[in-house]
C-alpha cells in the first residue's frame, strides 16, 4: 500500500495536456477545499497539503475577465473539480442544451479532474430558483435521470459523478430508498457517485435513517469522491431539524462517518466544502489537514493488515 | 390527470418557493413536514437576494437592506429573471426598479442599476487587448479617415440623471461629493482585469457613440459638434485611447461602402 504522499505523487506522473501548465488534471485521493478568491493570495503563498480545489462552473460561465483568468492561475498549479450545481438532473429531463455546451467548453479549456453535479433540480420552467430541490424518487424518474446523465456524458465526452442531495422533508414510502436509486443510478448510467457524507448525516437526521445504514450501502466502486462540509442545528419550534450550511467546521460525527467509509472503501479525493462565513485560509486548511489524518490512518490500518 | 406526477410534485414545490406567504408549502404535507418547507424557501429567497445585492451593491446603499430585500424579493417573485446561473444574473432589474412604486421618490434609482449592470456585463467580457496607441499615424489628417474596433468590455451608458457622480459617491473610499442635478454620460471600459467608470462630458459621451458606431474620427467630430457645438477632439480622443476603449483601427474605404 502507498503512502498518502506517494499515492499524490504517482497522480502526478499522469499524461495530460493541459497547454498552460504541467500540472496533471488527475486528482489524488487526498484533501482539497472549495476555491473562494477570497483566499487566491493565501493559497499562493501557503496551500499547506492542499493537493486540489473544486470550484462550482456555473461562476465561470462568463465570456472572459478576470475569474476565468484567476481560475487559469489556479489550473497552472493544480489540480481542479467542476462541481456543477445548475444542471438540474434530477428533473428527469434532458439538461438545457445552452448550460451543456458552457460547461463542455469549460471542461475542454480546463481539463478538470472531475466533474459533478447532483440529484436535485434548482430550475423550473426556465425559472432559476438557486438551490439544490428534492427529486421524486420514483422508477420513471430514475428512468430520466439515467438518459440526462447518458446525455451529459456523451456530449462532455467523460464520466460525471452524481452527489446525494440533503433533505428537510420526509419522502413517501413508494419512492426508492436514496442509496437504492443513486446505486441504479450509476449502474445504469455509468456514472460515479460523489458521496456528501454531511449530506447523509444531515438527511438521516431530518428523516430518520440510520446513517451507519447507508454509508455501509454505499457502492464503493463508484465512488469518485467525498464531500465533507459542517452544518448548524434550526430548534424550528421544538422539531430540532440539521441544515447543511456549509458555514461551520466538520462534526464529529461526519468524521466519523466520513473514517467509516473510507476503512471500508479506501481513501478517496476529499473535499472540505466551506461557502458561507467563509473563515481564513488557516482554518480552512487545517480542516483539509484533518481529512489527510483520517485518509494516512486508513492507509496505516490497511499497511499493516496485508 | 394531465401532468405526470414527479412534474406535478415540481410545479407545487416551486409554487410554494414563489408564494408571498412566509408559511406557504406544497398541499398533502403534515403539519410538521410544512414547518420544514421554509428551509427551502429561505434557501432561495436568501440565495436570490443575495445575488441581486452582490451585482448591485450601491442600489443596496441607496435604498438600506430592508428595502432592498423586499424590492429584490418581489422581482423574484415577479419572474423577471431567466437566467440560469448567478454570474449575470439580474438582467431586468433596472426595468423592474423603474416600475417599482415604492422606489418612484428616487427617479434616478433605476439609471443608477443600470450603471451597476454595465459594470457587470463588462467585467465578464470577453478579454481582448488594446490598441496600441503608439502605432497610429502621427500625421493628423490619415488619423482623421481611421475608424476604431470597441473592445468588447466598451460601454457607454447616458442618463438624465447624474448616475456617475452618484455612483462614486457611494463607493466606500470615495469622499461624500455634493452631487448637483444633471445629465451624465458613463463610459465603462476593462482593458485588462479591472473595470472603469468614466465621466464623460455631453459632447465627449456623443462623440464616442459616434465612434462606437463605426464612423471615422472626422465622421464623428463632425456629427458631434454641429449638435454638441465645438469641442476639443484631441483632448476627446486621448481619453478614450488612454481609458482602453478601442483594439484596433483601420483607415476608412469610401469605395468599400
Amino acid at each position: 500500500m502507498l503512502s498518502r504522499a506517494q499515492a499524490a505523487d504517482d497522480s502526478q506522473s499522469g499524461a495530460d495536456d493541459f497547454e498552460a501548465a504541467d500540472i496533471p488534471a488527475d486528482i489524488p485521493a487526498v484533501a482539497g477545499t472549495s476555491f473562494k478568491p477570497e483566499h487566491a493570495a493565501d493559497i499562493e503563498r501557503d496551500p499547506g497539503e492542499v493537493a486540489w480545489f473544486e470550484v462550482h462552473p456555473e461562476n465561470y460561465m462568463v465570456a472572459g475577465g478576470p475569474r476565468l483568468a484567476q481560475l487559469e492561475a489556479l489550473r497552472a498549479d493544480f489540480p481542479i473539480s467542476l462541481h456543477g450545481v445548475g444542471m438540474s438532473l434530477g428533473t428527469g429531463e434532458l439538461p438545457d442544451a445552452q448550460h451543456l455546451q458552457a460547461l463542455r467548453e469549460l471542461v475542454n479549456r480546463f481539463q478538470p479532474g472531475l466533474v459533478s453535479e447532483h440529484l436535485a433540480w434548482s430550475s423550473h420552467d426556465g425559472l432559476y430558483l438557486a438551490d439544490l430541490l428534492p427529486s421524486a424518487l420514483t422508477r420513471s424518474m430514475l428512468d430520466g435521470v439515467v438518459n440526462a446523465i447518458d446525455k451529459t456524458q456523451q456530449t462532455l465526452g467523460r464520466q460525471i459523478l452524481i452527489e446525494n442531495p440533503s433533505s428537510y422533508i420526509p419522502r413517501p414510502d413508494s419512492w426508492l430508498p436514496e442509496i437504492q436509486f443513486l446505486n441504479e443510478l450509476a449502474q445504469r448510467s455509468g456514472c460515479g457517485l460523489l458521496v456528501d457524507v454531511n449530506n447523509v448525516f444531515v438527511s438521516a437526521h431530518n428523516l430518520k435513517f440510520n446513517a451507519n445504514d447507508y454509508i455501509d450501502a454505499v457502492p464503493g466502486e463508484a465512488v469518485g469522491e467525498i464531500h465533507l462540509a459542517g452544518h448548524s442545528v434550526d430548534n424550528n419550534d421544538g422539531d430540532p431539524i440539521l441544515i447543511d450550511s456549509h458555514g461551520a467546521t466538520v462534526s464529529d460525527e461526519v468524521w466519523a462517518l466520513y473514517q467509516r467509509l473510507i476503512s471500508r472503501i479506501g481513501p478517496r479525493p476529499t473535499l472540505v466544502e466551506w461557502d458561507n462565513d467563509l473563515p481564513a485560509w488557516s482554518e480552512l486548511r487545517a480542516e483539509a489537514q484533518r481529512a489527510n489524518q483520517h485518509i494516512d490512518q486508513v492507509i496505516q490500518v490497511q499497511r499493516e493488515a496485508s | 390527470m394531465s401532468a405526470r406526477p414527479e412534474l406535478a410534485y415540481r410545479q407545487q414545490f416551486t409554487q410554494a418557493l414563489l408564494a408571498r406567504a412566509a408559511d406557504a408549502h406544497p398541499a398533502n404535507l403534515a403539519p410538521h413536514e410544512a414547518r420544514r418547507f421554509r428551509v427551502y424557501r429561505n434557501n432561495v429567497h436568501t440565495a436570490l437576494i443575495t445575488a441581486l445585492a452582490d451585482a448591485y451593491p450601491v442600489i443596496q446603499r441607496l435604498v438600506g437592506e430592508e428595502f432592498f430585500a423586499a424590492m429584490a424579493r418581489e422581482f423574484f417573485l415577479l419572474e423577471h429573471e431567466r437566467e440560469s446561473t448567478l454570474a449575470l444574473y439580474g438582467a431586468d432589474f433596472a426595468d423592474f426598479i423603474e416600475q417599482f412604486t415604492p422606489a418612484a421618490s428616487l427617479p434616478y434609482l433605476a439609471d443608477v442599476a443600470r450603471l451597476e449592470r454595465t459594470r457587470l456585463e463588462a467585467l465578464h467580457a470577453a478579454d481582448a487587448a488594446v490598441i496600441d496607441a503608439s502605432a497610429l499615424p502621427t500625421d493628423g489628417e490619415q488619423l482623421l479617415n481611421m475608424t476604431f474596433e470597441p473592445h468588447p468590455a466598451l460601454r457607454l451608458l447616458s442618463s438624465a440623471h447624474p448616475v456617475v457622480s452618484i455612483w462614486l459617491a457611494n463607493q466606500a473610499d470615495e469622499p461624500q461629493n455634493i452631487i448637483t442635478a444633471s445629465a451624465e454620460f458613463a463610459l465603462i471600459t476593462r482593458p485588462r482585469f479591472v473595470v472603469n467608470t468614466l465621466l464623460l462630458d455631453q459632447a465627449t459621451g456623443r462623440f464616442t457613440r459616434q465612434l462606437m458606431q463605426g464612423h471615422t474620427l472626422q465622421q464623428a467630430y463632425t456629427n458631434t459638434s454641429s449638435i454638441a457645438g465645438e469641442f476639443d477632439i484631441g483632448v476627446a480622443f486621448s481619453q478614450l485611447l488612454e481609458a482602453g476603449a478601442f483594439t484596433d483601427a483601420a483607415t476608412y474605404q469610401e469605395d468599400t461602402k
